[in-house]
């Protein structure tokens, strides 16, 4: 016996490699518990009959490419109470966004945008993939109508928690520094840097970040690193 | 025209043309944008490759991530050791498992049992369901383990990997093992009891052919018409062109039709496979040789069934002489690098080119689903006879199904 009222949910993906639908499917028996709360309305991926709005909860991944998607996404924001952004596609662009600094000549196309500089959304989820602990957190807060607030501490938090060597101190690149964490330092415990999937921290010092990077990696590698998922800089700059 | 079709990975269309009981027009067109990965590769430094890649498909990014290393130590004049690729070996058991078993169960099956959505499978045959779940999870732990993640693999790298299972890890991975290989078997006996329409596509076979294993890792490409090339001379074999309907490119070998696949890899190397499947695969009276697209499937259950079994052999090496912690080897030198390995769908190419200070100047990636559109679309052509008699409907879903059972990953086409 069901004795919630249940939530309409809406996953919708836009231009991107549809892995954070799949972060969503794994580990299912959390996603069977957020069952119980939410009936999946939309959800190409993994139903034949998808229905049209209007939801309570629309889940968008990836880059909005093209005014197709634009429209679609603009679509979304009127028919839904509460609009979740996921991913780094979604959230700073994603790995296509580096098209962005390439002649336009060479591709032919609009720069990428990102789903935020199209509608205004009520949580972002970032990363790359993103952390399915985090999205149910979120789904869960969302049904119960609190306010779901992401960790604003840098990614050297947890790292420091999970007792990692420093790889700036040893003269390695990384971004833990001026990236929000919430991710476990996931990268740094498997041995990888922070290549900052999960976009600028607010109190993000990257003049600092680019002179500590300049000691160790060329400048035009500085640039590469700084751009991955998305140009971090641009994006802290534009919400000072 | 058809709205997306759904279930499938990725967005694409179709457009069938009935004439007088011929399917006279077949166009399968993909909706999705390009996302031109292969040029924002260039001027990056050589190790962002794999991790750029890796990105190009959230099914199968372990696949795109080890041949992308591959073809990056090809280019850096790097060769890996034993234990690396056995390693990377068992990774790849763990994304074919992953993605045949999700194919399998919530996308094909709830067409056989009339369930509409994988959803609806979990409350009308909770049992299958589980199936599903207990092998992703399975899965999930293998490329968590050993890739440090399961959806976009961290420790793999150019030249090894940057940390390593401990034993206890490896012991946890062996006590499933027993109980994953029961789930296959089921798997394998559950989509060989089907029945599935008939239709013969009459086309060539490629996949990667060694002369001692069932090849996924390394290897030339062979076809089944009996042509066989390496991997780095894969532009004149393999011609790439651009439709005017959809973003997907079409991959032919020099002009003419191939599909590639579990399919594939059975017709050219079914009799490498351990005799535990052979055994089975007599057992069940299935066929050694494939040509109806259709049946696809039950070539992914017994391919399923294989990687399971390969994967329990790795996992067992790796508990007997435990893992040492390599370092990660550096690059001796700059060039070009390609390599072909064996993605759950078929043959992925991946082809560098690095100028003298590492930083990458030329890239080109040939994805299975790219080779596998022209098939498709001549098999579409073929389903006249089945669907001449019945309603939209049903025609409908019968193109589905057989769009479904080709796998297409059109996320992967238009990359």
């Amino acid at each position: 016996m069901n004795t919630f009222p249940k939530k309409s949910m809406a996953i919708f993906s836009l231009t991107s490699c549809e892995g954070c639908q799949f972060e969503l499917l794994s580990f299912y028996d959390h996603f069977k518990e957020l069952l119980r709360f939410y009936d999946i309305k939309n959800f190409r991926l993994g139903q034949e009959i998808n229905l049209p709005g209007p939801f309570d909860v629309a889940i968008i991944e990836g880059s909005p490419d093209g005014e197709k998607q634009i429209d679609f996404l603009k679509q979304i924001r009127k028919q839904t109470k509460t609009v979740i952004a996921i991913g780094s596609c979604a959230h700073l662009g994603g790995i296509q966004s580096q098209r962005n600094r390439l002649p336009k000549k060479l591709i032919g196309k609009d720069p990428v945008k990102t789903v935020l500089d199209v509608i205004n959304v009520d949580f972002v989820l970032p990363g790359c993939p993103i952390s399915h602990t985090e999205l149910i957190n979120c789904l869960v807060d969302v049904y119960w109508g609190k306010v779901f607030t992401l960790p604003d501490t840098a990614v050297c938090f947890e790292c420091k928690e999970n007792e990692n060597a420093c790889r700036i101190k040893e003269d390695l690149p990384c971004l833990g520094p001026v990236t929000r964490g919430g991710c476990d330092s996931i990268c740094v415990n498997k041995g990888e840097a922070c290549l900052g999937c999960r976009g600028p921290l607010d109190q993000a010092n990257f003049k600092k970040m680019r002179e500590v990077l300049g000691t160790m990696l060329e400048d035009e590698e500085i640039e590469n690193w700084l751009t991955i998922y998305g140009n971090y800089e641009k994006e802290h700059n534009k919400h000072e | 025209m058809s709205d997306a079709v759904p279930k499938i990975e990725g967005h694409a269309a179709f457009y069938a043309h009935l004439k007088s009981g011929r399917v006279d027009k077949a166009r399968i067109i993909g909706m999705e944008n390009d996302r031109f990965v292969e040029k924002i590769l260039f001027g990056r430094k050589y190790y962002e490759a794999p991790i750029i890649t890796s990105r190009i498909c959230g099914i199968c990014p372990t696949i795109h991530n080890t041949t992308s290393t591959r073809a990056i130590e090809v280019a850096c004049g790097i060769n890996p050791s034993h234990q690396t690729i056995n390693l990377r070996k068992l990774m790849l058991c763990g994304q074919m498992i992953q993605s045949h078993a999700l194919h399998l169960y919530l996308l094909v099956l709830p067409d056989f049992v009339g369930a509409s959505s994988s959803f609806e499978l979990q409350k009308s045959h909770p049992d299958l369901f589980q199936n599903a779940i207990d092998l992703k999870q399975y899965t999930d732990k293998i490329l968590d383990t050993i890739g440090g993640r399961a959806v976009h693999p961290i420790s793999n790298v150019p030249g090894g990997f940057k940390s390593y299972p401990t034993a206890s890890q490896i012991t946890k991975l062996k006590q499933e093992g027993q109980k994953i290989k029961e789930i296959a078997e089921k798997t394998l006996r559950l989509f060989a009891s089907f029945q599935y329409p008939k239709i013969n596509q009459c086309v060539s076979y490629n996949a990667l052919h060694s002369k001692s294993d069932y090849a996924y890792y390394d290897g030339d490409i062979k076809n089944t018409s009996g042509t066989v090339f390496m991997a780095k001379n894969y532009t004149n074999y393999i011609y790439e062109e651009l439709k005017p309907y959809t973003r997907a490119k079409f991959g032919t070998l020099k002009g003419e039709e191939f599909m590639v696949g579990s399919m594939a890899r059975l017709n050219v190397n079914f009799q490498y496979l351990d005799d535990d499947t052979k055994n089975i695969i007599a057992e069940l009276k299935l066929h050694t040789k494939y040509d109806n697209p259709f049946e696809n499937v039950i070539a992914q259950a017994i391919e399923n069934y294989f990687f399971v079994v390969e994967s329990i052999r790795l996992i067992e090496h790796f508990s007997t002489k435990g893992i040492d912690k390599e370092p990660v080897k550096p690059p001796k030198r700059f060039g070009k690098g390609t390599a072909a390995c064996e993605a759950p769908r078929g043959t992925l190419f991946h082809h560098y080119e690095i100028d003298k200070n590492g930083y990458i100047i030329n890239c080109d990636i040939i994805t299975p689903t790219v080779q596998n559109l022209p098939p498709l679309e001549l098999a579409m052509k073929k389903l006249g006879p089945i669907i001449k008699n019945k309603k939209p409907d049903e025609r409908t879903q019968i193109i589905e199904m057989l769009i479904r059972a080709y796998d297409p990953c059109i996320t992967c086409a238009t990359h």
